[in-house]
């Protein structure tokens, strides 16, 4: 037996389960269909936007100012927003759900631990985030035969989107395993998504408000919005320098938090995804770590 | 206070307070026993509830042990204390060798838990239910095939292996839960009220299947409601009420120790009838002689009064909870 082939024999017990029962769910279909009929709508409308918008261009100047460009990180922009929509009602229900069905105590009884059972529920939510970017990847494809867009860009947009995808999987299976019921569960996980990505912005509107009354008129730090999926995901697939010209949703993102407004220059200095990335895998953490402890067996208290 | 240390095993109703004074090394201080179980004086609290009262316990290897008590009577809360999902809040226990508390890994290994309700997942057949467990067992994959088809053939559902676990009936099901709690083979088997909304025919299959599981040599504990049904299968007993041990041991040792000694009714031939308590057959003899000879009543009948384990759940139980 190859190596690889024992490698899948060897599979998480309950990312096996998840995977052979999923496969034969209709529900993970129409979800898929959803998003890509979505996402297509969004490359459609962005493509005649574009084009109204460069209608008095030369014909064969038009591809040339970056309608690629734009409609990359419009669908890309749409597909975070429909993830973040979407990976709380899948993975929030991963343990309470087996709560729920009277099925969690029989597997916690078993050889394989909470890490296990976590871990397997958290692989099974993020293969279904990668089974719908990889079901989405010819809608990324298509901005890039338009061309004004390098290949380089799209791979970094699809992977900071999975390891967003991933990362927020995880925040609801975590808030599957602490709050005992499914529907306290999915709720709380979206909250957090609000908070994250909403709740970041008020709070910078906030700083910003206070630092005016206390009379500075500096640039506020923009520090919490490290926080906010959509600025971890410009900072890798937004591009400095574009001006207002075509100007995709992440470009501007990225142009207005961390580049010098005038000469397309890289302000922070830093690999600013990836300090993103760190943040919000660091509050992630912190709810994991409180489902791991209300996972441990023996309790202390009954449920 | 929680205390995983566990003094040598004495009789039931020896002990009366937790020793807290002995010594973190278990091993040395437990007595060669063929108790697969050994609870002493597990107390579980819920702020000021107390589920669970100075439990103690010795569940001999290879028995059938039942325990009796109503609804909320902490039935459910020693199973999950030995099933290593509940800590207890004074106490201390042994399952297989293994404290279930500092050793619940070791316990597991050799211990099979069926819950009173038993979850199925959707879109899964039996056979595959079968197998997802034994991989959460770390059975070896090679393994699976014999298992599982032994294990359907064992509990009756080898004819089901194909068919979706949601859509077995309920007494499928609890057996299908009964092969689960077997995958890893285990020596014990922990089943909380498994017989619980099963028709008749169904508890009957189901009970001659934990016999046949005592032949092949495992212990099994089980609480259940159906006090004839455990009578007539355990061979051993204990009562439980309000959280409290009330008697252990066999059925008839029960009966004997607790059903204050025999009762006899006599009818006489002005048609009365009064009970006696006896304690033996020259009790009876010695009744008869007082009641013919000195009190010269006309006795038209004389017989015993048979005590079923039912009836003295009755007496000895006073249905504090319900």
């Amino acid at each position: 037996m190859s190596s690889i082939a024992a490698r899948f024999q060897n599979l998480n017990p309950v990312l096996d389960r998840e995977l052979r029962q999923r496969s034969r769910s209709a529900k993970s279909v129409v979800m898929m269909s959803f998003l890509l009929v979505l996402l297509t709508g969004v490359l459609y409308l962005v493509f005649i936007a574009t084009e109204q918008n460069n209608r008095f261009q030369d014909p064969l100047d038009r591809l040339s100012t970056g309608v690629g460009a734009t409609m990359f990180e419009w669908v890309l922009f749409a597909e975070l927003f429909l993830l973040l929509l979407i990976i709380p009602g899948v993975s929030a229900s991963a343990i309470s759900g087996e709560r729920d069905r009277q099925t969690l105590i029989p597997l916690q009884i078993t050889l394989m631990g909470r890490n296990g059972i976590f871990f397997g529920k958290v692989a099974a939510s993020s293969a279904f985030v990668l089974l719908l970017l990889v079901a989405s990847a010819p809608l990324l494809a298509v901005p890039y035969l338009l061309g004004g867009i390098s290949l380089f860009r799209i791979l970094m947009g699809f992977f900071v989107t999975l390891a967003t995808g991933v990362l927020y999987a995880t925040l609801g299976v975590a808030c599957s395993a602490f709050f005992r019921r499914t529907q306290t569960a999915t709720l709380m996980t979206y909250v957090l998504v609000v908070f994250m990505t909403v709740g970041t912005l008020v709070i910078i509107v906030i700083m910003q408000i206070l630092s005016t009354l206390n009379g500075d008129f500096d640039d506020p730090s923009v520090w919490p919005l490290y926080a906010n999926p959509f600025v971890g995901l410009a900072a890798a697939a937004g591009e400095f320098g574009r001006g207002f010209n075509n100007v995709g949703p992440f470009s501007g993102i990225k142009e207005g938090l961390f580049g010098d407004n005038f000469g397309g220059q890289d302000r922070s200095g830093r690999p600013d995804f990836l300090i993103s990335l760190g943040v919000q895998a660091t509050f992630v953490a912190f709810w994991v770590i409180l489902a791991l402890r209300k996972l441990k067996l023996p309790k202390a208290e009954v449920d | 206070m929680t205390d995983h240390q566990l003094p040598p095993a004495p009789e039931l109703g020896e002990i009366d307070m937790f020793d807290a004074s002995v010594p973190a090394d278990l091993e040395a201080h437990l007595q060669p026993s063929d108790a697969i179980i050994q609870a002493r004086n597990l107390t579980k609290q819920y702020g000021p509830l107390t589920a669970l009262n100075d439990f103690t316990l010795d569940v001999p290897r290879g028995s059938i042990f039942g325990i009796i008590g109503p609804n909320g009577a902490g039935k459910s809360t020693a199973f999950s204390i030995l099933a290593t999902l509940l800590e207890p809040t004074v106490g201390s226990a042994r399952v297989c060798g293994a404290n279930p508390v500092t050793q619940a890994r070791e316990v597991r290994k050799k211990m099979g838990y069926m819950p009173d309700v038993m979850g199925v997942y959707e879109r899964l057949t039996v056979a595959e239910y079968l197998q997802f467990h034994a991989a959460a067992y770390k059975v070896p994959r090679n393994e699976w095939p014999e298992l599982v088809d032994g294990l359907l053939q064992l509990v009756d559902l080898d004819v089901k292996a194909t068919s979706l676990v949601d859509r077995l009936s309920r007494g499928m099901k609890q057996r299908l839960s009964l092969a689960r709690a077997m995958v890893h083979d285990p020596e014990l088997l922990i089943l909380d009220e498994p017989a619980s909304g099963l028709d008749p025919r169904a508890r009957i299959e189901f009970r001659e299947l934990l016999v046949a599981l005592q032949d092949m040599g495992k212990t099994i504990l089980i609480s259940s409601h159906i006090l004839a049904e455990l009578q007539q299968m355990c061979t051993d007993i204990a009562v439980i009420e309000a959280g409290t041990l009330l008697a252990a041991g066999t059925p008839q040792s029960i009966i004997d120790q607790l059903g204050n000694g025999r009762r006899v009714k006599v009818s006489f031939a002005d048609g009365t009838t009064e009970e006696f308590s006896i304690t033996d057959l020259a009790g009876q003899a010695e009744l008869l002689r007082r009641l013919v000879i000195e009190d010269d009543r006309e006795v038209v009948e004389f017989a015993e009064i048979s005590t079923d384990l039912e009836g003295l759940f009755l007496q000895i139980t006073q249905g504090i909870v319900q």
